[in-house]
């Protein structure tokens, strides 16, 4: 039966119950610990401007499988998460990344190498854009892409990669400054190999393998036709057909990678001189400035131009 | 001493209507002005410390009242625009990183913030389940917009339309959660978050449709204009965006010219953050910076002193509740003058007869004492959530 | 264990009143009506017993013990203890029910715990009278007649040697007067103790092993005072 122990008690409790609760722990407002820091590069190119630059302290990434050309490369989720944990994301620009509009990364992150330059982008014929409606704004069309097959665009992008890098770690500016002359000045030397050839190449007719040499070919007055043949597939009959039929006297035909055995034969067999012209957009045991010059002595060595 | 106190319950609850009112009356003059300086105070730390972890913040001319609460709470009127071009222009000045909001929009009660990954590193939000946000559509909901609205990962939340006549403007973008964050006790838990670039979907300015230049489209083409079509009304835009056709989602006209509402600079020390305010404060007449602490503060003055006029208002009434308390004591014990007669006939001690006549008083002391520590114990661990939600509805 | 009274002697100060006494004994298990006159005496007397005055001269004995030369404290104690208090209106707490009522001497008493035999004697004494289906009943719920009933019980619960009734049957109706009366001085002389009741009521006076007079008291001392 309910007494007067329970009226004691009811004070007791509640006064238990006061004690009892305690002020619900709010979560630690402090930012999880960091991992150390990176930078993710979207390409060869940039990924060794950037090892070159500041490789010793930071780690750089590139997070693109061998097996795929960057510029054909969609990030997977995972992929994406790890480039919003980093301390910077190098892009090429020119519409090299064309997944970066529709994923989500803080702008102060992202650095487009290539934006200085913007003025310079060859945009490419023949592609459709679509506004709504007669006042509407247009779509953007599409730009080439492999800025740094023109050396001083290389520079430009070099320049962005070092000016964000020195922001963003500012105790190592001058560090990064020295290794960015350093870097320019090898580019330099890139500039002066491939002027040279081009002066060797006058009047040649120039083919290439695939569209991806716009910059280059206008940087040094290369220009050439452009088929879309990969240097693993061998082509169809009538494609040779249509080659060879086009052919000239000093037709050059540059691959972007070393063609198979057959399609060498079949090209000797044809007359055809061709040599590698690696842009270096993919990761390989060779890094990118290696790239550049192994290019360099294959040119060299068509026509024993010095450098 | 047992049985003087079981008499005493036995007084007590014969009479338990007059003292449940009193120990009613005494509980409500002890809670309401502590529970009032309770709320006061942790809606005022609240507020402070969500400034104080805001120091700074850009966005249009106008009040900084409301661009402070705004950004902070997400809560103000639709607010004034500014263009994602000063993003970059904060970028670049050297001092600061800036972080973008667009808060303009609402997924039912919760306001949808556009921003960028940065925030929730800046506000050291942490995830209770799923992943941040990474593609263009998706988002990520604090952890009462997930329990209010029974959320979870993989589950779709809806933009609301903002008028239901404007059927041009912003339409309902479904976006899927990806991530819910872990309680905050802050702004962020009642929020949906999204990349930027999504709001604009929202509004518009972005969209998806099928590829015009396919054959099956040309329905939607109202003309060609040499490397430019031009669509009609009738193209069907996606209104949500999914892994299929995320790649055909575009904007039409300069990112630069887009609108959010506000910006958080974070500069790296308080130095840069010097800099970047009297670089703003002197040299930009076109955008405002406000110190979010300071506004606050302002804004917090004034609710003390409302707070302050209050509680004297309650403190005068406890006086005269205190009276009439001590008027029901006096008169209950003169109607029990026949009882102490009694017991001191039968040969009670006046030490006897005066804990009995005491009992009633000490209990409904004690109790409303202990009611009102109850009370007083769960405002400070409740009181604010239900404030917010007594306002929110 | 008898009621000795000598030499009594009690007047209020400002008051010409004079109580005087010169011997008064009770034996035990004897029931006494005290009988008078308003302002002749009978509660004075029943008060100087209780302890809750104190005489000018003589002395009140129960048993041998002289309560008169006890101090208030014990003379109190030697009440909730030793006597039971009957009063013409009843004086029950409203608040508590009749069992609660009849342990409520009890419960004031010094060294008395309230047991399982205690109560189990409690409700042998409410048996006795009747009320045993009314146990836990609130008393505001009893008639005149149940309520003096239960100031009975309460009376007697300790088993005190005097139980002293002032008007006890005062406020009831003629059918209940002569059964609660019967019953007390039934229980009252089944226990040998002593019954002191202050009466109006004449007819009742049979009832009773022996009738005093305080009108004959106040006649003596007048007489021997001029």
């Amino acid at each position: 039966m309910f007494n007067f122990r329970h009226y004691l008690l009811l004070p007791l409790c509640f006064c238990v119950a006061l004690v009892g609760c305690g002020q619900e722990q709010k979560p630690s407002h402090k930012r999880a610990e960091a991992e150390k820091p990176y930078i993710v590069a979207v390409n060869n190119p940039l990924y060794y401007f950037a090892d070159r630059l500041v490789g010793d302290r930071v780690e750089v990434r590139l997070p693109v499988p061998d097996e795929i050309d960057p510029a054909q490369w969609q990030p997977s989720v995972d992929e994406l998460l790890q480039l919003q944990g980093a301390e910077l994301v190098l892009l090429n620009g020119a519409g090299y990344s064309p997944w970066v509009a529709n994923v989500s990364l803080a702008s102060g992150r992202v650095v487009t190498t290539a934006e200085a330059a913007r003025p310079s982008w060859i945009e490419l014929e023949g592609q459709m854009t679509h506004s709504h409606g007669p006042e509407g704004d247009h779509a953007h069309g599409g730009y080439a892409f492999t800025t740094w097959m023109d050396m001083s665009l290389a520079k430009i992008q070099a320049k962005a990669a070092a000016s964000s890098i020195s922001s963003r770690w500012p105790q190592w500016s001058d560090d990064v400054s020295a290794k960015l002359n350093s870097l320019l000045a090898d580019i330099d030397d890139l500039d002066r190999g491939y002027r040279a050839f081009a002066t060797i190449a006058v009047g040649r007719q120039l083919i290439y393998s695939h569209p991806v040499y716009q910059y280059f070919e206008r940087a040094y007055g290369l220009e050439g036709h452009s088929l879309h043949w990969e240097p693993d597939i061998m082509p169809s009959d009538s494609q040779w057909r249509k080659l060879s039929d086009g052919l000239g006297s000093r037709a050059l035909f540059a691959w972007e990678g070393e063609p198979s055995i057959e399609i060498t034969a079949r090209m000797h067999a044809l007359g055809l001189q061709f040599v590698v012209i690696d842009p270096g957009a993919r990761r390989s045991e060779a890094d990118w400035l290696s790239l550049q010059r192994a290019n360099l002595s294959r040119l060299q060595a068509l026509g024993n131009i010095g450098r | 001493m047992g049985d003087l106190f079981y008499l005493g319950s036995r007084y007590i609850s014969h009479h338990r209507a007059k003292l449940l009112v009193l120990i009613f009356a005494i509980t409500l003059v002890g809670w309401l002005p502590v529970a009032i300086q309770i709320i006061v105070d942790q809606t005022a730390e609240q507020l402070l410390e969500r400034a104080e972890n805001t120091p700074l913040v850009i966005g249009a001319p106008g009040s900084p009242l409301e661009l402070s609460l705004g950004s902070l709470y997400f809560r103000a009127k639709t607010p004034a625009r500014l263009n994602y071009s000063e993003v970059k222009k904060v970028e670049a000045t050297g001092y600061a990183r800036a972080i973008p909001l667009y808060y303009r929009f609402r997924a039912q009660d919760y306001p949808i913030v556009g921003t960028s990954s940065d925030y929730f590193s800046y506000r050291g939000l942490q995830l209770a389940s799923g992943r941040p946000a990474a593609l263009l559509g998706e988002a990520v909901i604090g952890s009462k917009v997930a329990e209010t609205m029974s959320l979870g990962v993989g589950d779709p939340i809806i933009s609301s339309p903002e008028s239901v006549f404007d059927l041009a403007g912003v339409y309902p973008l479904k976006m899927p959660v990806v991530g819910v964050l872990a309680p905050s006790f802050s702004p962020d838990d009642e929020a949906v978050f999204v990349d930027v670039k999504t709001t604009w979907v929202i509004q518009g300015l972005g969209h998806g449709h099928q590829d015009l230049n396919r054959q099956e489209a040309v329905g939607q083409v109202l003309k060609r204009e040499g490397g430019n079509l031009v669509a009609n009304a009738s193209v069907r835009q996606f209104n949500t965006i999914t892994s299929e056709n995320l790649d055909s989602f575009h904007f039409h006209g300069e990112s630069s010219a887009f609108p959010i509402s506000a910006i958080i600079p974070v500069a790296p020390d308080d130095k840069s953050a010097a800099l970047l305010l009297g670089h703003f404060q002197e040299e930009r007449e076109d955008v405002q910076i406000v110190r979010s602490r300071r506004v606050i503060a302002q804004l917090l003055d004034t609710v003390f002193t409302v707070r302050d006029y209050i509680v004297v208002g309650i403190a005068v009434v406890a006086i005269a509740t205190a009276t009439v308390a001590l008027l029901v004591f006096y008169l209950s014990l003169r109607l029990r003058s026949g009882e102490r007669f009694t017991l001191s006939r039968i040969g009670a001690s006046r030490l006897q007869v005066q804990i009995l006549m005491a009992t009633e008083v000490v209990f409904v002391l004690l109790f409303s004492a202990a009611l009102a520590a109850l009370l007083i114990a769960l405002t400070r661990q409740y009181g604010i959530s239900l404030m917010q939600q007594l306002l929110l509805a | 264990m008898s009621l000795e009274i000598e030499g009594l002697r009690f007047s209020y100060d400002g008051d010409g009143f004079v109580l005087s006494l010169p011997y008064l004994k009770i034996l035990p298990g004897e029931s006494v009506a005290l009988v008078g006159p308003s302002g002749s005496g009978k509660t004075t007397l029943l008060n100087l017993v209780a302890g809750i005055l104190s005489p000018e001269l003589g002395s009140i004995s129960v048993d041998g013990r002289v309560i008169t030369d006890l101090g208030i404290r014990q003379r109190r104690q030697h009440r909730l203890c030793r006597m039971g208090m009957i009063f013409q209106s009843f004086e029950l707490l409203e608040y508590l029910d009749l069992r609660d009522n009849v342990l409520l001497q009890a419960r004031l008493a010094p060294g008395v715990k309230i047991s399982p035999e205690l109560e189990q004697q409690a409700q042998d004494i409410v048996a006795e009278l009747g009320l045993l289906d009314k146990w836990r009943r609130p008393v505001t719920a009893l008639s005149q007649g149940e309520r003096q009933r239960v100031a009975v019980s309460r009376a007697l619960l300790l088993d005190p040697p005097v139980v002293l009734a002032d008007e006890p049957t005062g406020n009831l109706d003629p059918d209940n007067k002569r059964a609660v009366l019967d019953q007390l001085i039934a229980l009252c002389a089944g226990g040998n103790r002593i019954l002191l009741t202050v009466t109006h009521d004449h007819s009742l006076l049979p009832a009773f092993d022996r009738v005093v007079d305080m009108s004959e008291l106040l006649a003596q001392e007048a007489a021997e005072n001029g």
